[in-house]
């Protein structure tokens, strides 16, 4: 450190104010705690996000994997002992991209093992099967029975007219085939090619193979309806003590004991029924990204429970902080009546109400609505496919425009909204995170149902001060709809 | 002959206890380490006193200075795994607690318009004013009265012991500008003090 010049005043101070000592008072580490648990609590919360990613990943690659007709082709004895695994490098109904064929060894572990497990009434069959999305032109008929199968998406019927005609399969071979071909997302080869001309007609109508074969949706869109349940937690109580003590502190009540008063302040939040509509269109970017975007009508219904009262140590009489703040004041509508008409009535702050002079000690209850217009941006990515399932993983932020706050006072029968146009108390616009597991079944090419779990938090207090409530609610849910894919 | 302040006896009795006292500290760093809220409570309870006066030095208001107490206290928790206890854990508090309340300060006023008043250095007069007849709150108050920028140089440099360059590069000004709002601190605190000793010697009077 640099030398200091002489100075007697700055040291006199520095004696005097040095190593001195205050006392902060209750708040600050009541408030410290609470952040440390709730900081503790998002670490936790975060840990659980990241497992549930890494086992949706999981379970998604793993459905991948089952789900390849790769796999399925392994388990197929040959007459030679071996088997051909095709190497397909997408779902069997993905995009075939990059086909190659491998040529893989399998044990064979008995020669009456049964074929597969999608018809154990399907002999096994005395064949071998090839894969092919996209046949070389200059295709040659390899010798023995091999079957050239064009698969559901790619599948290029004019390479397949200058490929040489498939010989005719047997009863058997054609039967396993219809049988089979259905569920690995394959289909034999169209009528019209003259390759399937020597194919008998009645063992392709299997019960298992579509007679009918609906057309195949092509453009990227896809419009969703769907309604949704939700638990919400609408953080309330984070900062009311600090509000309470920095009221004290302005107005100097000292004689309050407020180490009293946060220790036996109870209030309770409790979420009732909220759901949440929504219309939403998304966009297929690739076969694994989308993005997604609409409008949903949230409805969080909550009721609000509180004993915040205390006793005056100087009267010994129990006084109740009563906040007259936006639209609090339906909470204790005839208190508030009552007290306007005290003298020292502080129109935009907490009062200080003497219950035994109003008669009145019970505690106090409201029932609140919020209701917000959403707009969210999506970002998918569809983490596995399984015969008709489809499961995906959503993440994304959505844009809260607030509607109409109600409060209602049962005890009181007293009512009061308050409208977008007359708010004061929220943030017209907010935001919010959003995190959904969507899984989807394809009931037709063009309609799936889905549902979905997922998680929402604001990412920023929903009312207006700062120092008052803070309203950053965080909701589970379950939304189910339909989808259309044009 | 030893005398009774060297003798070994009180030599060993005092290294005793301040080994007790590193051996409490680390025990307590280390229950703060692992999270434990009894000792992130013992932890707050024996440094909150003096690190609130601290705050107070640096914030306009009690409010101020107990959220600057808050804010501190909890990067304290969250970087206590750094603390590697090359000096002691009160003045490694007390500099988390002053960087807050700089910062606070800076949030506050987005950029500091230190404005350079090298002139009134010349025109402060060395005078002598005895501070032995005011208490730590009645200093405080005038201390607290300062504006924001003058105040924070003033912590620094006469009671934190930090020299104008150190302040300088913590505040993002020039040493001069340092000196100057130094020098205009030392000016209004002395104008402070003698008004105050003015009104006190009126109202002796007047009674």
């Amino acid at each position: 450190m640099p030398m200091r010049e002489e100075d007697k005043f700055a040291d006199d101070f520095k004696k005097a104010l040095e190593g001195a000592k205050m006392d902060p008072g209750p708040v600050v580490w009541a408030e410290i705690e609470s952040k440390l648990r709730h900081r503790q609590k998002r670490f936790w919360q975060g840990k659980a996000w990241l497992l549930v990613i890494l086992l949706g990943i999981g379970l998604g690659l793993s459905l991948q994997k089952f789900s390849s007709p790769l796999r399925r082709g392994a388990a197929m004895p040959t007459q030679n002992g071996k088997v051909l695994v095709p190497n397909h490098s997408a779902s069997f109904w993905g995009i075939m991209t990059q086909p190659r064929l491998e040529k893989h060894t399998v044990p064979r572990q008995s020669q009456t093992e049964p074929p597969l497990s999608f018809s154990q009434k399907s002999p096994p069959p005395p064949f071998s099967i090839e894969f092919r999305a996209n046949p070389p032109k200059n295709f040659s008929q390899k010798a023995g029975n091999t079957f050239l199968l064009p698969l559901r998406e790619n599948s290029a019927p004019e390479d397949y007219e200058k490929a040489p005609a498939t010989p005719a399969p047997s009863q058997n071979q054609a039967q396993y085939l219809a049988a089979a071909l259905p569920s690995w997302g394959a289909f034999p080869l169209p009528l019209s090619n003259p390759a399937s001309r020597h194919w008998p007609q009645d063992t392709l109508q299997s019960p298992k193979a579509p007679k009918k074969q609906s057309r195949i949706p092509k453009s990227p869109w896809t419009v969703a309806l769907a309604f949704g349940y939700q638990q919400f937690k609408p953080h309330l109580q984070q900062d009311y003590a600090r509000y309470l003590a920095r009221y004290l502190n302005a107005h100097q009540l000292t004689n309050i004991p407020t180490e009293q008063f946060f220790a036996s302040l109870d209030e309770k939040t409790q979420s009732r029924f909220s759901f949440s509509a929504l219309v939403q269109v998304a966009y297929q970017i690739s076969t694994r990204w989308q993005l997604r975007t609409g409008l949903t009508y949230q409805h969080w219904q909550m009721t609000q429970q509180t004993n915040a009262y205390f006793i005056d140590r100087a009267s010994q009489k129990p006084y109740a902080f009563i906040s007259q703040l936006s639209a609090q004041d339906i909470q204790t509508d005839n208190l508030a009546r009552s007290l306007r008409s005290l003298p020292g009535y502080n129109p935009n702050g907490l009062n200080l109400l003497n219950l035994n002079h109003l008669n009145e000690n019970k505690s106090l209850q409201l029932e609140i609505s919020y209701q917000y217009l959403s707009l969210p941006l999506e970002v998918g990515y569809v983490v596995g496919r399984h015969q008709r399932w489809s499961h995906s993983l959503w993440g994304g932020t959505s844009l809260d425009l607030f509607l109409q706050a109600k409060y209602q006072n049962p005890h009181l029968g007293s009512e009061k909204r308050l409208t977008l146009l007359e708010n004061k108390a929220y943030r017209n616009v907010s935001m919010s995170l959003r995190m959904a597991w969507q899984s989807a079944y394809q009931l037709r090419p063009s309609l799936s149902l889905y549902a979905q779990p997922f998680f929402q938090q604001s990412l920023f207090a929903r009312n207006q001060s700062d120092a008052y409530l803070r309203f950053a609610p965080f909701s589970f849910g379950l939304e189910g709809g339909i989808q259309w894919k044009f | 002959m030893l005398s009774s302040k060297n003798s070994p006896e009180k030599i060993n009795l005092r290294e005793c206890s301040s080994r007790a006292a590193m051996r409490d500290e680390s025990l307590l760093v280390e229950g703060c380490r692992k999270g434990k809220r009894r000792k992130q409570r013992e932890l707050y309870e024996h440094y909150s006193p003096y690190m609130f006066a601290v705050a107070m030095r640096y914030a306009p208001s009690r409010l101020d200075a107990e959220d600057i107490l808050q804010e501190a206290f909890l990067k304290v928790f969250e970087h206590i795994g750094t603390f590697r206890g090359d000096c002691p854990l009160e003045f490694w508090i007390k500099r988390i607690v002053i960087n807050t309340a700089l910062n606070h300060n800076r949030r506050k006023h987005v950029a500091y318009s230190f404005q350079d008043v090298a002139e009134i250095e010349n025109l402060v007069p060395d005078v002598e004013l005895t501070l032995s007849h005011y208490n730590f709150t009645e200093l405080l108050g005038f201390v607290q009265k300062l504006p924001e920028r003058c105040r924070l140089v003033f912590n620094l440099y006469a009671i934190e012991g930090y020299g104008h360059r150190e302040i300088a590069e913590m505040l993002e000004i020039t040493e001069g500008t340092s000196k100057s709002q130094y020098a205009r601190a030392k000016l209004l605190l002395q104008e402070m003090i003698k008004e105050n000793e003015r009104v006190s010697y009126a109202d002796a009077r007047g009674r």
